[in-house]
This record gives structure tokens, sequence and C-alpha cells, in this order.
């Protein structure tokens, strides 16, 4: 099946600093795909790029076979999306902010208002007269989401869409999800709530040091990685980076994944011996994917280890 | 051009819900601008080029502080930018929507000012010229676009306005001095303005389709 969303050796720098740097990443359609990554890693960035309000320095990214750095209407039209500031009207009820939305993404007053009833029926949040600009955080973020949803779009860019949502809305947002997984859409989350990753996601990527680290939840080694306690050195580093697959520091040591790992870590470790290191255990691990998620998420980055 | 009404729309029921003070604010505005223009012979504000072209600034500025300023700090241009609009689109949609607010204003203050006339001085007839209007409709228009402009290109825009005054003291100056040594026709200033409002809404179309359309800024 074609990747609706295709990009391939992206890098983006803001002057000195490298944010996105020789990035590739697909999504299918009908999955959900995770982004995480500490603070300042890129995730925003990256949704930026892919939706073509940020422009690559280089590298190729084609979202349903266009490049959204054309602009084209019809491209935004078939995208739903939550970014990090709400974007709403204060002025404006939410029922008025999501028909001037529903209009530019030509979803009509009639379907709109469908949409309204069957899918936040129970919210008070669309029928009130209540402007935006007194609306908690929260109930911001269920505006936002509403917004998103209107009309069936093909893919969907959500940028910490589960923060501060209560108990209901937080179930009724993984209902959203799920359901446009279902009719086929694609759907990239970024957020740093790993049990939203966890519980919604289909693959996860990890961004550290403007790459992607992925783990697919189908995969066999999804959940298996090696630790290897040794020093903390640039060379350590050098040598797990060039064996490819994923390192981390983290708790003491370096935990590593790779997929060939019956072959390759007998390798790897005569590497570091040879080069002086003192390898002082190493154990094969199992992690459920959501652990897996925490450990690559909270390792340190490599810059910071070199 | 159905995108330019959508964002024209909106910018009308967005002003629509403002708080009830923004419209006593204008109200005040209206009445006693167009009292001062009301006033005849000696007692009358003049109405000549400096301040039709500072009036101009003062009325267009809090339209340029909500509709270019305001949706970039709260983050709602991005949103506009991924809705399905082009970006010509919004651009225009809220160019037109700041300056037709800002003539029509003015324009109300024209209309209003020979009833205050009338009541106030027992005269009739009206205060503004033909040459006037169309001065004024052109200091609106290069006020909007430099907005437009400067809102993008200015690390701080809350500066646009001084920068606008700036750019109107400059080009008034420059009027009244060469009309000390001949008489440039009516039409001149208001051409100079059409113009350089042309080359700022090129300048701003252009930013608008870049990427500085998100630059950070500092207010």
């Amino acid at each position: 099946m074609a990747p609706v969303i295709f990009a391939t050796d992206l890098s983006k720098s803001f002057g000195k600093y490298c944010i996105i740097d020789s990035l590739s990443l697909q999504v299918e359609a009908g999955s959900i795909y995770g982004l995480v990554g500490l603070n300042g890693a890129g995730k925003t960035t990256l949704l930026r790029l892919l939706l073509g309000i940020l422009q690559p320095d280089r590298g190729t990214i084609r979202v349903m076979g266009r490049t959204p750095w054309h602009h084209d209407r019809n491209f935004y039209r078939q995208c739903g999306v939550v970014l990090e500031s709400d974007g709403f009207w204060g002025n404006l009820t939410a029922a008025e902010n999501c028909a001037i939305y529903a209009s530019v993404k030509g979803v009509s007053p009639r379907e709109l208002a469908d949409y309204l009833a069957a899918t936040w029926k129970d919210n008070a949040l669309f029928t009130g007269n209540k402007k935006v600009k007194h609306f908690s955080r929260g109930e911001r973020m269920q505006c936002a989401l509403c917004r998103a949803f209107i009309g069936q779009a093909s893919v969907y860019f959500l940028d910490e869409p589960a923060v501060a949502l209560d108990l209901h809305a937080y179930d009724h947002f993984k209902d959203l999800v799920r359901n446009a997984r279902q009719r086929g859409a694609a759907l990239i989350i970024s957020s740093h709530q790993l049990d939203t990753i966890d519980e919604l996601c289909d693959r996860v990527g990890i961004l550290r040091d403007g790459t992607l680290t992925e783990i697919d939840r189908s995969s066999r080694n999804a959940g298996v990685s090696w630790y290897i306690d040794t020093e903390d050195s640039p060379t350590v580093n050098d040598v797990l980076v060039r064996a490819g697959g994923t390192s981390v520091r983290f708790e003491g040591g370096w935990h590593f994944s790779i997929d060939d790992a019956a072959t390759n870590i007998p390798a790897i470790i005569g590497s570091l011996v040879a080069l002086g290191c003192a390898v002082r255990e190493v154990r094969r691990e199992e992690h459920d994917f959501g652990s897996a998620i925490r450990m690559l998420y909270a390792g340190r980055p490599r810059r910071e280890a070199q | 051009m159905s995108g330019t009404l959508t964002i024209l729309r909106k910018e009308w029921r967005c002003f629509l819900g403002s708080d009830r003070g923004i419209f006593i604010l204008y109200a005040v505005l209206i009445v006693s601008w167009s009292i001062m223009l009301a006033a005849p012979g000696d007692n009358a504000i003049q109405a000549g080029p400096l301040w039709l072209v500072f009036f101009s600034v003062v009325i267009s500025a809090n339209f340029s502080n909500t509709v270019f300023i305001a949706e970039r700090v709260n983050g709602i241009l991005e949103i506009l930018l991924t809705s399905g609009l082009s970006r010509r689109d919004i651009l225009y949609g809220k160019m037109i929507f700041v300056a037709g607010m800002s003539v029509g204003i003015g324009l109300l203050c024209a209309a209003v000012s020979p009833v205050w006339r009338l009541a106030l001085y027992r005269e009739a007839a009206w205060t503004l010229t033909g040459e006037a209007i169309l001065l004024y409709c052109s200091a609106v228009f290069m006020n909007t676009a430099s907005s437009a402009y400067l809102s993008v290109r200015m690390g701080n825009p809350r500066l646009l306005h001084l920068a606008n005054l700036l750019l109107l003291g400059v080009l008034v100056t420059l009027h009244f001095v060469a009309s000390h040594y001949f008489t440039p026709p009516p039409f001149v200033l208001p051409l100079a303005l059409l113009l350089i409002g042309c080359l700022a809404t090129a300048a701003a179309r252009k930013l608008y389709e870049s990427e500085k359309i998100l630059q950070p800024v500092v207010l």
C-alpha cells in the first residue's frame, strides 16, 4: 500500500540549529503514527514541515501524493489539524468558529449540523452562547478536536491533542481517532502523554537529535533490547551508532536494540573490548510496547553523550 | 475570490462579537472627529494632508492590531494557513476588511460633520472635498498594505504604527516642501500613497507565501 505520508532525507535548520537531520518517515492509510520526543526535539517542526507551513532545507515530502509546500487548497481540505495554539476567535462561540472553518473546508452548514449532532451531541460547548474566550483550556482543546474532525479528512496531524482533556473528553478523543483509522485515514499524533501513544498508535517514532527511531507494534523486535553495562564515553556511542539500530544511555547503562541482534551483538561487544572498553555486563531485555517507548523516550540524546 | 469573501465575513463576525467598549470607543471617536470637522472658517481644523493621513493611521491601527498582529500571536493565522484557504485570499481578505472599515469610519465622520455644522453653526455645507476624501482613502490603503507587510516583517509588530506614521510624515513633509517651490497637482500625494501601498501589498504577498509568516513575534 502506498504511504499517505512519505518523507525522505528531510532536513531543517534554524540558523545554526539543526532541528531535523536526514529524517525519513512513512505513514500508511488506516494507521496511527505516534511522535514522541523530549522538549525541543523537533516534533512541532516536523509536523509543520509535513503540513507545508515550513519549507524543508533538503529532502522530499509527499502527503497524499502532493508536495505540502505548494500550499494546494485541496490538500489542506483533506487534512485535519490540531496545532500547538488552538487558534480560535475568542469573540465567537465554538459553533461559530466551527462554522467558519467548515465553510472553508467546503462542508455545508447541514453537514456540519449533522456532524455536531452525531459526534458531539452530549456536549454543551457547541450549543450555548458562551464565547470561546471564556472557555477553559480543556474546553478549548475539545473545540480544537471538533474542528479538526470536521469533514472526513484523509490525514490528521494532531499536536498534543489530549492535553487538559477530562476523562470523558479523553475517551471521546480516542473514539474519534479510532474511527478515523477505521475509515482509512492516516494519523500522526505528537504527544508527551506516553499512555495515549501506547494505547492508540500502531507505530511510534522517537525523535532525537533530529532523527527518528521507530518502534513497530507488530515487529518481532518491538520489545527486545540489549543492556550493555560499560563506560559512558563517546567511543561506545560511536561503536553503537556504526552498528545501526537504536542506542540510548539510560539508568546507568547503554540500552541497544537492533533487528539482527543474534549476529551483531557479539561483534559489537568484540569491538568495544578491542577499543579498551570494560564491558561489565550484557543482557537481553524484553519490554512491552509502552515501556520500550518510555526507555527510548527518556534516554539521553546522543549529542549530549558525545 | 470565495476565500477572500470568507475571510471578510469572518472578520466582520469577529468585529461584531467585540466587547461593547469597542463600539462605545468608535462612537465617541466618530462624534468628536465629526464635530471637529464641522467647525467652519477660522475655527476649523484644517482638513489638509497632514490631518487626513494621520487620522487614517489612528483609525486603521486598531483594526490592523486585531487582524494582522493578534492573529499571528495567538496562532489563528497558522490554523488559517492549514484550513484550505489560499494565502492570497487570507491576505487580501484581511486587507479589504481593514481598509473597508477604516474608509467606512472616515466617511461616516465626513457624513455626520455637516449635521453638526448645521446644528452648531447654522451653516449648510459639506466639510470635506472630494480631493480630501481621495487623499484619506489612499492613505488608508497605504497604511493597510504597510501594516500587512510590517506585521510579518518586523520582529516587534507593535511598532508598525510608528513606522507607518514615520513613512506618512516623510511623504507629507516632502509634499509641503515641494509646494513651496511649485504647486503640485492635487493627485500627486494620493498617487504616491497608492503607489507605496501597491509596493507594500506585493511585498506582503511575498512574505505570506514564505515561512517568515510564522517567525516568532515579540511584543
